[in-house]
């Protein structure tokens, strides 16, 4: 779908790019950003399960590559699950408890939309059942759940039962653990557990030359690599969109929606294919810097206060952080950083005024209003199409690029509202 | 030793089919398992309606399908804990006992004989299910598969923790589901449902049964045997002669559920994916396969039914 950009940025600029250590840069940062309690918790969880992989005797790298990766992204379903309930302290009622067990599926949907970790998104889906049955989401018993979801599970376990707080002593780590063994966790792997351990290994989250071997064997697979650069860009477009769907809806949508309106614009300015593609990235993945920002503000009703603002201003911020390590994505970082910056240099977070601001960006930013003016329900009225011309002219005139905003057509917003509908 | 993945059913995988068919009625019929029909209880809002050939698998369904509500009441719960505490042991000091294929520790046997002997045992059907339940998970945990047990918790630490765990599985969906042992096709026929879902077991039959399952069956049969609770002839989880039998088999037993609209087939054995699909096609409904690999080295197959 992206082919002209991706040949360009990764063909011809970049073709050296380390396409499956990006992918794993740019998740590790989506990761740290979601999980708002302990950024490290699935850094370690990931580490711990490669080594107790290796430990029980799994040498092949892909499988152990997958158990990383389970580990690393076991969480990330939590992302659909509300800060309220999250954050709760207490007991879960029932109804809580059930929605935060979905976390698991929304966690392998997610990873799903990366077919080389097809592996690690059904071990993510499995990592909350337990050896006796009673887990979720399908109480598989004893052995029916597969070994390498047993690892994820009872690594997380043993991390949740670290980080317990002032009243977790190290010396009552392994106590703890034998005592759900054969309740929780298969009896056979908590003991390589205990002795990774008292060995020191599950407190290091160094990554060790040799756990660095399993993740570079990922990038010397051909057919990874293959599938990879066949699809790459939309690879990681649907990834982060399904990961900002199960965070905000809306917001998905929305971006879905400015993708299109961008594609329309950046049609009648005559842009190259490259740039066309280039802003439609670009407009799909601009708000993905919401994933960190909680759930209280978006779905606020109102009118955000000072501090609130604050906060949700820093979405561009974490977008560009998200995408940063993605080497081929840099005028993508550049429109996505600045797609609030305004003409008349009152936007953020630069401040950037006039031809300073990149042109993909004052093409975004117009197309974002655009929407936002229209659909959105955080702005609070909305205008009919053909109303949003004399806006974007007469009330934000000094908001946008005149030279851009003279391309954008009503019509443009008609057919969007039309598609919404369908 | 038998594989207890391809005893599991992973109902995850067919969820999405199953949510266009809210407020109605499902069929489950199933073999050996018990976790398939608890996911399909507590996920979706419709009726569920089971069938199973084991009694272990029946007292399950009773207590956690059939029945809505923990029944114990706090009494009960003092006197299973009372007698837990008096009969106290350590697994690693207890002498293995071997029961019909699997090994217990002989303190957990005596611990269950005295909760058999006790009069809430007896109370209803619904109680005994429970309790066998509660029993089932004990024994789960002193199971012996090789060499000493090592489990860490005395008796009366183990009866604690899972008398306060077995509550959470209890819960209503608001419907009156209905649990059945060995349906019959005129009541089958009888049944008004939308979705008949069917763990559809190998040809070959059930040769063992992975030793958690086993040991369920135990506690409710002391003298159970695979072959011998299966009744004579062919039957669901019997050991077939060739697969077009078992092919004639299925369509005569799913042609008294021809009034069900929806039909989903957990198939474990690949091979008879195209067998099925033709006798699907020749009672005149069409069909879907589709796949979900579990481990590198298994996959589970679905087939999706129709009227033509």
């Amino acid at each position: 779908m992206f082919n002209e950009f991706f040949s360009e940025q990764y063909g011809r600029r970049n073709p050296n790019a380390r396409l499956f250590h990006e992918l794993l840069e740019a998740t590790s940062r989506v990761v740290n950003l979601v999980e708002q309690k302990d950024a490290q918790h699935s850094d370690r969880v990931a580490l711990n399960c490669l080594r107790l992989a290796r430990r029980v005797g799994i040498s092949d790298q892909i499988t152990l590559a997958q158990v990383y990766f389970a580990g690393l992204l076991h969480d990330i379903g939590e992302i659909g699950v509300p800060d309220s309930l999250l954050y709760k302290k207490g007991k879960l009622s029932e109804e809580e408890f059930q929605v935060l067990t979905t976390h698991t599926a929304v966690g392998q949907q997610i990873a799903s939309q990366i077919p080389v970790l097809a592996t690690a998104a059904r071990l993510i889906l499995w990592h909350h059942e337990r050896w006796d049955g009673t887990g979720y989401p399908e109480g598989l018993t004893m052995d029916e759940t597969p070994m390498l979801a047993q690892i994820v599970s009872l690594c997380d376990a043993f991390d949740n039962i670290r980080r317990g707080g002032l009243f977790s002593k190290p010396e009552d780590w392994d106590s703890e653990l034998m005592r759900f063994a054969g309740i929780q966790f298969n009896p056979s792997l908590v003991r390589p557990l205990i002795e990774l351990t008292e060995e020191g290994l599950a407190d290091d989250t160094e990554c060790s030359p040799e756990d660095e071997e399993v993740l570079n064997a990922m990038e010397l697979q051909e057919d990874v690599i293959a599938q990879l650069r066949e699809d790459y860009v939309s690879i990681i477009v649907n990834f982060l969109l399904a990961l900002l769907e199960a965070k905000h809806k809306e917001s998905a949508l929305h971006s879905k929606r400015v993708a299109r309106l961008c594609q329309r614009v950046g049609e009648q300015m005559k842009l190259s294919e490259q740039e066309l593609q280039t802003l439609v990235i670009a407009g799909n993945l601009h708000d993905i810097g919401k994933v960190g920002i909680p759930n209280s503000i978006l779905d606020k009703p109102g009118m955000l206060n000072d501090m609130e603002y604050k906060v949700i201003q820093k979405h561009p911020q974490y977008a560009a952080t998200i995408l940063e390590p993605l080497s081929g994505f840099s005028e993508v970082v550049a429109a996505v950083l600045h797609h609030h910056e305004r003409w008349n240099g009152c936007g953020y977070p630069g401040g950037l005024k006039g031809d300073d601001i990149p042109l993909l960006a004052r093409v975004l930013h117009l197309c974002d209003l655009a929407d936002a003016l229209t659909h959105l329900r955080s702005v609070p009225k909305h205008f009919a199409a053909e109303q949003v011309r004399y806006v974007i002219e007469d009330g934000f005139g000094s908001y946008f690029d005149p030279d851009i905003s003279r391309f954008f057509e009503e019509d443009a917003l008609e057919v969007e509202k039309l598609e919404d509908d369908a | 030793m038998c594989n207890s993945i391809e005893f599991a059913t992973f109902p995850h995988f067919f969820s999405d089919t199953l949510r266009f068919y809210r407020h109605t009625n499902v069929v489950y019929l199933n073999t050996v398992v018990g976790n398939t029909e608890q996911f399909i209880k507590r996920n979706f809002r419709v009726r569920v309606i089971t069938n199973t050939v084991l009694p272990g698998a029946y007292e399950y369904d009773l207590a956690l399908i059939e029945n809505d509500r923990f029944l114990l009441s706090n009494v009960d719960l003092r006197r299973i804990q009372q007698l837990a505490d008096v009969m106290d042991f350590d697994a690693s000091q207890s002498e293995a006992v071997k029961r019909n294929g699997v090994m217990l520790p002989s303190g957990f046997c005596e611990y269950e004989r005295e909760i058999k002997k006790l009069p809430v045992f007896d109370r209803t059907r619904y109680h005994r299910a429970t309790l066998h339940y509660f029993l089932w998970h004990l024994a789960k945990y002193y199971l012996i598969n090789s060499g000493p047990n090592d489990r860490g918790l005395r008796l009366s630490e183990a009866v604690r923790f899972y008398l306060r765990e077995i509550k959470r599985p209890f819960r209503s969906n608001r419907e009156v589901n209905e649990s059945y042992q060995r349906i019959d096709r005129e009541t089958l026929e009888n049944i008004a449902a939308r979705v008949l879902i069917v763990d559809v077991p190998p040809a070959q039959g059930y040769g063992a049964l992975p030793p958690f399952i086993q040991v369920r069956e135990v506690l409710v049969n002391e003298q159970f045997s695979l072959p011998g609770i299966l009744p004579s002839g062919y039957f669901f989880g019997s050991h077939f002669d060739s697969e077009d039998d078992y092919i004639d088999w299925m369509s005569e037993f799913l042609s008294h559920c021809q009034h069900m609209h929806l039909w989903l087939l957990i198939v474990r054995d690949v091979a008879m994916l195209k067998g099925l699909g033709k006798m699907l096609e020749a009672m005149n409904r069409r069909s879907r396969s589709f796949s979900h690999p579990i481990t590198e080295a298994h996959s589970f197959n679905y087939l999706v039914s129709q009227p033509a």
